[in-house]
């Protein structure tokens, strides 16, 4: 709507933090403690302190393990979940702190796609009516004409033949679902798509035609992705840049080829050594110590001090900070600060 | 004697209003402390090929035809009972999620001792014993303790360690993997298949790996079965058909991963979806999706032939090679 949006970053994330409270209720909260009653509210640190900002037209991955916090970004850029504390700028505008109402219009330039997309089809609606929908919604001046050729040139763009648009999303195989849920998401002409592990209930060969028509869409609709994800062969082939989270913080941030060539924070290099390869012919990969803390109480220090071979005194105290390396990437790590890992 | 031998093993499933072939006419071998891996897609039959092993399939699944010999004995023609003295103590099943297989209501303990007492006559004490052995060749930190937890307070990780440990108890000559590790994270599932290949290796236990994971293939199998629609399409050694795979499925299978194009570059994906069970075609079932079929593949079923060092079903193996031999040349 804006023609000199374009000098603005598409997307800013400050000092983002999420909590989910754990103890909602008054009764939760009390708990016993050495024979006394206390209250007490735990809370899940889900995202902690992120920053990090988005070009138009790039694809930024978003990796780490189960708990990271990767999802809750997703979901907290979308304006599905509200930020504990922090900002969220789009297109030079905080959209935050906004109700409701005035995000719909947002709505139209964002859009997700979600891991499974059988949830993300309403079961009763043919595949006319559920990509008809948000086209109705968001263009009320179009006629009922304007609609279904905006449908039907949808589906034909993410090869799936506009004669089956009177099924329901059962008759479709996986990939066809998540390519309808694709077309949907597409239907609206959006700028942003924030997709959530979009391929990881997939096979291997339906993966490939899924990211192609991601590829495609991007180059021909000038997209720009926030592109969700656990599995790194696919964001060295997708991402532009990627971030790296562990326990709700970033770990390091950079441009996908420096990140494969060579990542610096001690988690991302033990997360790309564990990615079996074809050449492989037995496992090798960086071992970590222990396991991933819980996010409801979050380690003192560096979140990954507890399983890092390399952490010190200082890891354990003091958290580090993003810091910018000689090669553009941001990378959080007392160790590479101070140079103290051999590489 | 191989440790396993299959032979024209067929599995149907009995629906309301037809019969569908699930697994058709497999045969393969194992090995005494061989590794095989079973790959393909969703539907291509390597879960049932699993399930049929342990004679574990239930209705409307049956076995229809074939024979599985377990050093030597059928287990086709098996009575429960008889299944019963193999199943857990010869041969153990890992599945994919381990919070499914271990029982939420027992404490780790009890479930072990449990599975030790059904085929060995032990009291719980030496049963414990056992257990926490076991626990520590898993790399279970503390594994006094955990025989007094249940599932719920142990990690993903931590649980699958411990269907692993289960699945040694009582020194299995074949342990049978499915998707062992595709619910964990990559980091614990790169542990896993460490200590998997480990545990194999030293207790010299045969694996039969069921993935579609080519890469933890590659890490852990010397020999690889390729299914599609409920057939062996590619059998070899592992190597050989990473490296040089000769089945146009198998071929689209590899080059379908990212890895294999340069980063941006539109993957090379392979057309279409595996076909139904109810819709398998005549002829090559992977004709339909295949770019060199031709008019005899969509007739007549290609047998599984020696091509070689591997096994290929496909008609047009040897003009397929021919001309990528000549592509590289020139």
């Amino acid at each position: 709507m804006k023609d000199m949006a374009s000098d603005h970053k598409i997307l800013e994330l400050k000092n983002l933090e999420k909590r989910f409270e754990l103890d909602k209720g008054f009764l939760e909260t009390l708990k016993l403690r050495g024979g006394r009653l206390v209250r007490e509210k735990r809370e899940v640190h889900a995202v902690n302190n992120v920053s990090l900002s988005m070009e138009r037209g790039e694809a930024l991955c978003v990796v780490g393990e189960s708990g990271c916090g990767k999802s809750t970004v997703a979901r907290l850029v979308a304006g599905l979940l509200e930020p504990s504390a922090g900002e969220i700028h789009y297109d030079g505008e905080r959209i935050d702190n906004k109700s409701r109402h005035e995000m719909l219009g947002l709505r139209k330039k964002m859009q997700m796609i979600f891991q499974n997309p059988y949830a993300s089809l309403n079961p009763r609606m043919t595949i006319q009516q559920a990509l008809e929908e948000p086209v109705r919604y968001h263009n009320p001046g179009l006629g009922r004409s304007g609609v279904k050729d905006k449908v039907e040139a949808v589906m034909k763009s993410v090869g799936v033949d506009p004669s089956w648009a009177t099924r329901y999303p059962h008759e479709f195989s996986g990939g066809q679902r998540q390519r309808i849920a694709i077309a949907r998401a597409l239907t609206v002409d959006p700028e942003f798509v924030i997709a959530d592990e979009p391929i990881s209930a997939l096979d291997v060969s339906i993966q490939a035609q899924v990211l192609n028509l991601m590829l495609e869409a991007k180059d021909e609709r000038g997209l720009t992705y926030m592109f969700i994800t656990h599995d790194l062969s696919v964001v060295q082939h997708f991402g532009t840049r990627v971030v790296v989270l562990y326990l709700g913080s970033i770990c390091e941030l950079a441009d996908t080829a420096t990140l494969f060539e060579s990542p610096k924070h001690p988690y991302t290099k033990a997360l790309l050594s564990a990615v079996p390869q074809l050449q492989d012919d037995k496992p090798s990969h960086i071992r970590l110590k222990g396991e991933i803390p819980t996010p409801i109480n979050l380690p003192t220090g560096c979140p990954f001090h507890s399983r890092c071979a390399f952490a010190d005194k200082r890891c354990m105290v003091e958290k580090p900070r993003p810091m910018q390396q000689p090669d553009g990437s941001l990378v959080a790590c007392h160790a590479v600060e101070e140079d103290r890992l051999d590489t | 004697m191989s440790l396993l031998s299959v032979r024209d093993l067929s599995v149907k499933f009995a629906m309301r209003d037809q019969t569908v072939t699930a697994l058709n006419h497999i045969s393969f071998d194992l090995a005494k402390g061989e590794r095989l891996g079973i790959v393909g897609e969703s539907g291509a039959g390597k879960s049932i090929t699993g399930f049929a092993l342990m004679n574990l399939l239930s209705r409307p699944g049956f076995i229809d035809s074939g024979s599985i010999h377990f050093e030597g004995e059928d287990i086709v023609q098996m009575s429960e009972a008889q299944m019963r003295t193999i199943r857990g103590n010869r041969m153990a099943m890992i599945f994919q999620d381990p919070m499914v297989t271990l029982n939420p209501v027992l404490t780790i303990g009890q479930q072990m001792v449990e599975t030790l007492q059904a085929h060995r006559k032990l009291s719980k004490a030496e049963a414990e014993q056992i257990a926490i052995v076991k626990l520590r060749e898993v790399y279970i930190p503390s594994p006094e303790e955990r025989l007094g937890q249940y599932p719920h307070e142990l990690s993903g990780g931590m649980r699958q360690r411990i269907i692993i440990a289960i699945a040694l108890l009582l020194d299995p000559e074949l342990i049978i993997a499915d998707e062992p590790t595709t619910a964990l994270d990559v980091t614990i599932q790169a542990d896993i298949m460490e200590l998997l290949l480990e545990l194999c290796q030293s207790n010299k236990v045969g694996l039969i790996l069921i993935t579609h994971d080519l890469g933890v293939v590659s890490q852990m199998t010397e020999r690889t079965l390729v299914m599609y629609a409920g057939r062996i399409i590619e059998a070899g050694r592992t190597r050989e058909i990473i490296n040089d795979p000769q089945h146009p499925y198998t071929q689209g299978l590899i080059n379908a991963l990212p890895q294999q194009t340069l980063p941006g570059q539109r993957l090379k994906q392979i057309p279409g979806n595996m076909p139904g069970l109810d819709a398998v075609p005549v002829g090559c079932p992977f004709a339909p999706r295949c770019q060199f079929a031709v008019d005899h593949c969509r007739t007549t079923l290609p047998e599984l032939v020696r091509y070689g060092d591997v096994e290929v079903a496909c008609h047009e193996v040897n003009r397929l090679h021919e001309t990528r031999t000549e592509d590289q040349s020139a």
